[in-house]
């Protein structure tokens, strides 16, 4: 192939490109997003196939946070608007072939299915505010019978709001990087295994810790598997695509990036999940300093972990 | 109705004025741009083979800015062409991230803008403003669904591309030579 070189006269497409991506708001919603859709999945799962009176108090907590968490996002998604003024837009049209619009009415539905979650499984800090309005009570006992029902309505939405973040990036055809079909499963994998560690984290009761963390590590080795699919995807689809794959790879920040969220994201909480699954604790002082330094998460989970052995 | 433009590489010197006729006549603000020029090299010395291209929204049939808009402010026109609604936009960038050929700019107002093929002179008779002011009369806009009009005759004699068809987007800017 004959080399080629294109100048652009007019303007400095580099500032232009700039312009276009989006700023820090966009990761914080999609965190967020990815979080409250696997706490929503994994308590929806917990009632469906364990029953509601196996529903912990730190699962309630879970589903208390879920839609406090996702405002945030959603304050995120808000900031990052231009022409905030017309928000009220997204919710006068719907646009079937725009992942931004199905993601914009998830949302919308996702908020009542909590609301019924909360009311059905209340947390100690809830419990206190139903007593003091009679109509939480009437809507609190409604709850309660069709827990199941609500449990599915998490389930299927917790579902479309973790796939659909990434099917948003995935629709964007001009980013060779993004344009992968692997990339909505990869958000869904990554969000759920995020809500079950932190619900882990939160988690008490050394029995469903042990649950927690064998269900975190079968969604690593998901994750990890559509990652692998992700890449393979990229690097045989064509020179732009490999040229993007090749991208994830140089420079400070992707490998920053792919080395602490990929790699560090991933492996770094397996020391400890695997030992707590079969009820071994790793009592190795450096291994444990370097797993609190490598991650809030990891910190988290290993301070969790000591909390518990003691207990 | 399919509203299209031609440029004849061949023809195009690079001299910008249909940049600045563009931002004359839609008031276009600083540091944005609905037109630039793409200058191009291609081969090795001794053959090389240098291509100007007055680049812009392509106004593409299969045109993701419009299928990923959340809100429809992004739309075909009667004509085919691509424009926006103000009034609907959210200033999500959706659109933006969408584009291969990075037409879209942040107006200061907050509204996403672009090329619009000066809709709004077409609408008059008159052609657009890159067109009328090319020195060389490079720039050609017409309906290519009408056998007569220039554009549907130039297209029709072949050694047609357009930029990066690739990305399946069937663009509606065609350059010849």
């Amino acid at each position: 192939m004959a080399p080629h070189i294109e100048i652009e006269t007019t303007r400095n497409a580099a500032l232009a490109s700039a312009e276009r991506v989006w700023g820090w708001e966009i990761p914080i919603y999609l965190f967020l997003g990815g979080l409250v859709a696997g706490l929503m999945l994994a308590v929806s799962v917990s009632i469906l196939l364990l029953g509601r009176a196996r529903v912990t108090q730190a699962m309630r907590r879970g589903v208390v946070a879920a839609p406090v968490l996702l405002s945030l996002g959603m304050g995120a998604l808000f900031l990052d608007l231009t022409y905030k003024l017309h928000v009220f837009r997204f919710y006068t049209t719907f646009q079937a072939t725009a992942p931004m619009s199905i993601g914009s009415w998830v949302l919308l539905l996702v908020y009542p299915v909590q609301l019924g979650l909360i009311l059905a499984l209340p947390a100690d800090l809830v419990e206190p505010w139903l007593d003091r309005a009679p109509f939480l009570g009437r809507a609190r006992r409604w709850a309660e019978a069709h827990v199941r029902g609500l449990a599915w309505g998490g389930l299927v939405l917790g579902v479309a709001l973790g796939v659909y973040t990434g099917v948003l990036l995935s629709a964007t055809v001009a980013r060779p990087l993004w344009s992968s079909g692997a990339l909505g499963f990869l958000f869904l994998a990554s969000g759920a295994s995020t809500g079950v560690a932190a619900l882990m984290v939160l988690e008490r009761d050394h029995e469903m810790q042990g649950i927690f963390a064998r269900a975190d590590l079968a969604l690593i080795a998901a994750e990890l598997l559509v990652l692998s699919l992700w890449l393979v995807g990229l690097v045989t689809q064509g020179p732009i695509y490999r040229e993007a794959a090749a991208s994830s790879s140089r420079g400070p920040t992707p490998r920053c990036s792919s080395g602490w969220s990929c790699s560090g994201g991933s492996s770094c909480p397996r020391p400890s999940r695997p030992s707590r699954s079969v009820g071994v604790r790793c009592t190795h002082a450096g291994c444990r300093r370097w797993c609190s330094s490598a991650g809030s998460c990891c910190g988290s989970s290993s301070s969790t972990r000591d909390r518990t052995s003691r207990s | 109705m399919r509203r299209v433009m031609v440029i004849d590489m061949k023809r195009c010197v690079g001299c910008e004025a249909c940049v600045v006729a563009c931002k004359t006549e839609n008031r276009v603000p600083d540091g944005a741009y609905r037109d630039w020029v793409v200058q191009e090299t291609k081969g090795e010395l001794p053959t090389l083979e240098l291509l100007i291209r007055s680049q812009r929204c392509n106004h593409c049939t299969n045109a993701p800015c419009v299928t990923n808009c959340p809100t429809g402010a992004s739309f075909f026109h009667v004509d085919g062409t691509v424009q926006i609604d103000r009034d609907r936009c959210t200033g999500c960038r959706a659109c933006m991230a969408s584009c291969p050929y990075d037409a879209r700019y942040v107006h200061p107002d907050g509204f996403v803008d672009k090329c619009t093929l000066c809709v709004h002179r077409l609408a008059k008779g008159k052609p657009t403003a890159c067109e009328e002011v090319c020195p060389t009369s490079a720039i050609l806009t017409g309906d290519l669904d009408d056998p007569t009009s220039l554009v549907h005759l130039r297209l029709k004699r072949g050694d047609v591309s357009v930029v990066d068809p690739e990305a399946g987007t069937k663009p509606n800017v065609f350059y010849v030579g």
